[in-house]
């Protein structure tokens, strides 16, 4: 196989990603954009932070997309009395065998939802730190891996303080996007109305693309081309966010990487073997405004989250595209 | 209205007035008019345009002039042709161009109403643009072929807020009645001696040195600094010293003006059209220069000329009238734009005689009112005039009847001795003529005044006398070495008829007499070398002068049949190179053909067809190789411009993919271009359709 991803192949994995587009929409409506940047993270083997209000539907779209794959999924409710063993497991003894044996968690499982992460303690949270980062679990001296795919799909409201706990930086930054759901148009909300009221588990949704076919699309992704005018363009956006003096620091190289990585997975979702910078420019946002803080903190987290995106978007406007 | 703004200034434009009004009027009448036109026609209208203004420039020579005709008919297809903001704007730049340099050139009062109607309308008009800008793109391009007046009229009606269009009358009358306060109260300056372009002149704004002169006319002259006459010498090294340019002999005062009698100018001898002109002297000493003049605009229509000529060359035919009386040559009109002509065998000494004059003025019988040659010795009438200047002559001549020798050194000294020279003169105030009283007192005098008093004093004891006026000096330009007369070397003074009939110069203005002496003493160099920053600029026009309007016919000529000849030579090796090989490649046909040469030959021949096909098939990619060597990828650079260009048209949903194909040649890994040529001329093929 060349080391670029074949056009061909990359048409044939249109057909997968339009059955999960499809899939997904059946319960997650007039929210394509967001449903196309789920599926980026998905191909580019990221975590996803989803952000927003309570009832836009965040944990819909992360049961919608789990249930369309056919993976292992388990949901994490965190809360503040939620302890690091409680989700990444914990050694017993075991009567039967006369030693200790690994429980696994429900860290287990390829599509993890992790609710309201940040009503957990920030001990909990760290909990996580090792199985994003590395896609495995080390207790006890011994090291259990979680298998591929793993993505973990958090959701978090950033409006509400009372009893939550603001993810650490370094947490933040091993996600791969942030996405913000918003409210639906006026007609897709009418038809969500319209239709009788279901609960996370009763979403019948069959499984349209197996773990192996994720796998793989997985692996392409890592073979998109991306010329050097875009890679160019992708560090000037990078070295911009370090030299604007509104931001307290700037983009780690994890983070180049990352946006680098989610175009690669963009162009893949767009049925390209190619990056263009339009795939660049899209992502920025949503890939990178998670991982900048302020200079000057604001009056609460929703200016400060606005205050940085606003500030990228000048960014990218003073930035021209190559062409 | 602005294009009949043309109407009030005589630079030519006026020609085109009625059938761009018409043009208008029908336009405004079936506004849906333009649009029936094939687009072919509005396509073809600015190369059209270029090719009449070329043709104007060429046939007339004045630029200007095909400058504003241009502009009228930029206006007319502006106006008439199919419109957007930008043209809508555009519009408005040439209409208020057109007002605003009607209104310089004419510099009449009526300009300030012109300008006023202009900008109340066009206010509503520019508001309308950018109102209907502000609405977004025009949905319904083709709307327009639907108006009528009538019915937008009507609506316009309905729709008008009344309040709002008295209040923005009274914002603009409360601004135009400030301007006008600001005005009259403000102290005024010179615009147009700040700006070059206001310096433009036609007939109407500047008469320069004309047949009448009213005294202080040619110190107002001298006011100005511009360059009015360029003189260059074929031999640097002659150059004279202090030349006096003279252009107008004045023989007739009357209340304080001088000028050309009628019986004067009924000598003027009109010599028709013509490039060359035999002058009086009928042999030019060896060696002598070869002068050539460049006179500018709005000076004059008479020449200035130092002295008698051999023979003068025009660089284009001209109408010309010549006084033998007065010495002087003219053009029937004055130029409109930089006037040259060339002069040989000059005589800057030389002395008209007029040995006829004498015996004229002595067989003359006085009328009431005097007639040349008598005007040569007219003073102002009346007793307290004659008084005076019959004690100021007794004074000079002590009763007696001096010789010209005699009396013009004493005229001279008194005048000296009772005037300083000075710009500014205020005469005092009296019942007598304006000369006769300045004569009488001791006030400061231009060179009008000293040359006027002069002519009267030598007048009153029996001189013929004349005034002349024209320029005195100049300065010599050492970057391009040629004299540079400016209008501030505008001078008078007079010529006397001595007793044997010889027209003496004499320079009344003090001071005159020892700058001769200065200048005679600089061995052939004028008395002032001009190394100015503005003698700079002004050397750049005399090249222009030189190079691009050449007088110089022969060298014009040498020219061409260098390159007749040269094309000539040319065309003869041309034919000759044909012959030879046409001949030598029948002989190689006719060489016997057998199996060999003739296998060898097919081989050749299939091997030429493969790398043509080839190169015909990559030929757009080794061309853009070839150009973008070391530069950027050829196919890239390609296919982001295409990709530029598309994103300005707005493409179908069938020409999608394209796009897709251009992304992947500009972003899409190396490998997969092999179809890059098909691809660009389906780009090309769809931004013309898109265009």
């Amino acid at each position: 196989m060349s080391e670029t991803a074949e056009g061909t192949r990359v048409a044939a994995s249109r057909g997968q990603l339009d059955r999960l587009r499809v899939n997904i929409r059946r319960t997650i409506k007039g929210k394509d954009e967001a449903i196309d940047q789920v599926l980026v993270c998905l191909l580019a083997g990221g975590h996803l932070l989803l952000e927003d209000l309570p009832g836009l539907g965040k944990t819909t779209l992360a049961y919608s997309l789990a249930r369309s794959l056919d993976c292992s999924f388990s949901r994490i409710q965190f809360t503040s009395d939620l302890l690091p063993t409680d989700v990444t497991g914990v050694a017993i003894y075991d009567e039967r065998v006369r030693e200790f044996v690994f429980k696994r968690g429900p860290v287990f499982a390829n599509i993890v939802l992790a609710d309201e992460i940040n009503r957990a303690t920030p001990k909990t949270q760290s909990a996580l730190l090792e199985v994003m980062d590395r896609g495995r679990i080390s207790a006890d001296g011994a090291t259990h891996d979680l298998g591929a795919p793993f993505m973990v799909f958090a959701t978090q409201n950033p409006v509400d303080y009372e009893g939550t706990f603001p993810l650490p930086e370094s947490q933040l930054d091993r996600f791969l996007m942030r996405l913000r759901m918003g409210y639906p148009a006026a007609a897709d909300e009418l038809a969500i109305l319209q239709r009788p009221r279901q609960s996370y588990d009763s979403i019948a949704i069959d499984p349209v693309v197996t773990r192996t076919e994720v796998v793989e699309l997985q692996e392409l992704v890592g073979r998109v081309f991306v010329e050097e005018s875009v890679l160019g363009y992708l560090l000037k956006i990078v070295a911009a966010t370090r030299t604007e003096s509104e931001f307290r620091t700037g983009v780690s190289v994890r983070g180049g990487l990352a946006l680098k990585q989610a175009a690669q997975a963009r162009a893949i979702v767009l049925g390209r073997e190619f990056v263009v910078p339009e795939d660049v420019t899209k992502l920025v946002v949503p890939v990178l405004a998670h991982r900048l803080a302020l200079a000057r903190q604001g009056a609460d987290a929703l200016e400060e989250r606005t205050t940085i995106e606003t500030i990228l978007r000048r960014l990218l406007a003073h930035l021209p595209e190559p062409v | 209205m602005s294009v009949w703004g043309t109407y009030f200034f005589d630079l030519s434009g006026s020609e085109l007035l009625a059938p761009v009004t018409a043009l208008l009027l029908a336009v405004l009448t079936w506004p849906q008019l333009p649009g029936r036109l094939p687009a072919l026609v509005w396509r073809l209208v600015f190369p059209a345009l270029i090719l009449f203004v070329a043709v104007d420039i060429v046939l007339n020579a004045e630029p200007l002039a095909a400058m504003l005709r241009l502009n009228v008919l930029l206006i007319a297809v502006r106006a008439a042709g199919p419109r957007r903001t930008r043209e809508d704007q555009q519009l408005v730049v040439l209409c208020l161009f057109l007002v605003v340099v009607a209104g310089v050139l004419s510099l009449a009062a009526g300009f300030a109403l012109h300008i006023l109607l202009f900008t109340g309308l066009v206010l509503p008009y520019l508001l309308t643009i950018t109102l209907s800008g502000a609405a977004g793109p025009e949905t319904q391009p083709d709307g327009w072929l639907q108006v009528g007046w009538r019915r937008l009229l009507g609506r316009l009606w309905r729709q008008t807020d009344w309040r709002v269009v008295g209040a923005a009358a009274a914002l603009y009358l409360l601004v135009v009645a400030m301007a006008t306060v600001l005005f009259l109260v403000m102290p005024r300056f010179q615009i147009e001696n700040s700006l070059g372009f206001l310096q433009l002149k036609n007939r109407r704004s500047f008469s320069g040195f004309s047949e009448t002169v009213k005294l202080g006319e040619v110190t107002e002259i001298a006011l100005d600094t511009s360059t009015a006459l360029r003189a260059e010498l074929s031999n640097p090294a002659q150059v004279p010293m202090l030349p006096y340019w003279r252009m107008v002999a004045l023989d007739e005062y009357r209340d304080g003006s001088f000028r050309a009698s009628r019986g004067l100018t009924r000598l003027d001898q009109d010599l028709g059209h013509r490039r060359e002109l035999v002058g009086r002297r009928r042999q030019a000493s060896p060696g002598a220069p070869v002068w050539t003049f460049y006179l500018e605009a709005g000076v004059s229509r008479f020449l200035p000329l130092p002295g008698d000529f051999r023979i003068m060359r025009l660089r284009e035919a001209h109408g010309l009238k010549a006084n033998r009386a007065a010495a002087t040559l003219a053009l029937r009109t004055e130029p409109q734009s930089m006037f040259a002509y060339q002069v040989e065998g000059l005589d800057l000494a030389s002395v008209q005689v007029d040995g006829d004059l004498r015996g004229l003025l002595a067989a003359a019988v006085p009328g009431a009112v005097p007639e040349y040659p008598l005007t040569l010795l007219e003073v102002p009438t009346g007793e307290a005039n004659a008084l005076v200047l019959d004690a100021i002559v007794a004074e000079l001549t002590g009763g007696g009847l001096p010789t010209a020798v005699e009396f013009v050194p004493k005229a001279l000294d008194y005048l000296e001795r009772h005037h300083r020279y000075s710009m500014t003169s205020a005469l005092p105030k009296g019942a007598e003529d304006p000369l006769v009283r300045w004569l009488s007192g001791t006030t400061p005098g231009h060179c009008e005044l000293f040359a006027g008093g002069f002519a009267l004093l030598a007048r009153r004891a029996g001189f013929p006398v004349r005034v002349i006026t024209g320029f005195k000096g100049g300065a010599w330009n050492d970057f391009e070495q040629y004299y540079m007369v400016r209008n501030s070397d505008a001078h008078a003074w007079c010529e006397l008829l001595d007793e044997s009939g010889r027209w003496v110069r004499v320079d009344p203005t003090p001071g005159a007499g020892a700058e001769a002496a200065q200048a005679a003493t600089l061995a052939g160099r004028a008395a002032e070398v001009d190394s100015s920053w503005t003698a700079r600029l002004d050397a750049l026009r005399m090249l222009w002068y030189r190079r691009i309007v050449s007088f110089d016919r022969k060298a014009q000529d040498e020219a061409v049949d260098a390159i007749k000849g040269e094309a000539r030579r040319f065309g003869q090796a041309l034919i000759a190179w044909v012959d030879r090989h046409g001949r030598a490649l029948r002989n190689w046909v006719l060489r016997p053909w057998h199996f060999e040469r003739i296998a060898a030959w097919a081989g050749g021949a299939a091997g030429g067809c493969v790398v043509f096909w080839l190169f015909w098939r990559w030929r757009q990619l080794w061309w853009l190789r070839w150009v973008r060597k070391g530069k950027m990828d050829p196919v890239r650079h390609e296919a982001g411009r295409w990709l530029r260009r598309l994103r300005a048209v707005e493409l179908p949903e069938a020409d999608r993919p394209l796009l897709l194909d251009l992304l992947r040649l500009r972003y899409g890994p190396v490998q997969r271009r092999a179809s890059a040529p098909a691809i660009f001329r389906r780009a090309k093929r769809a931004w013309r359709a898109g265009r």
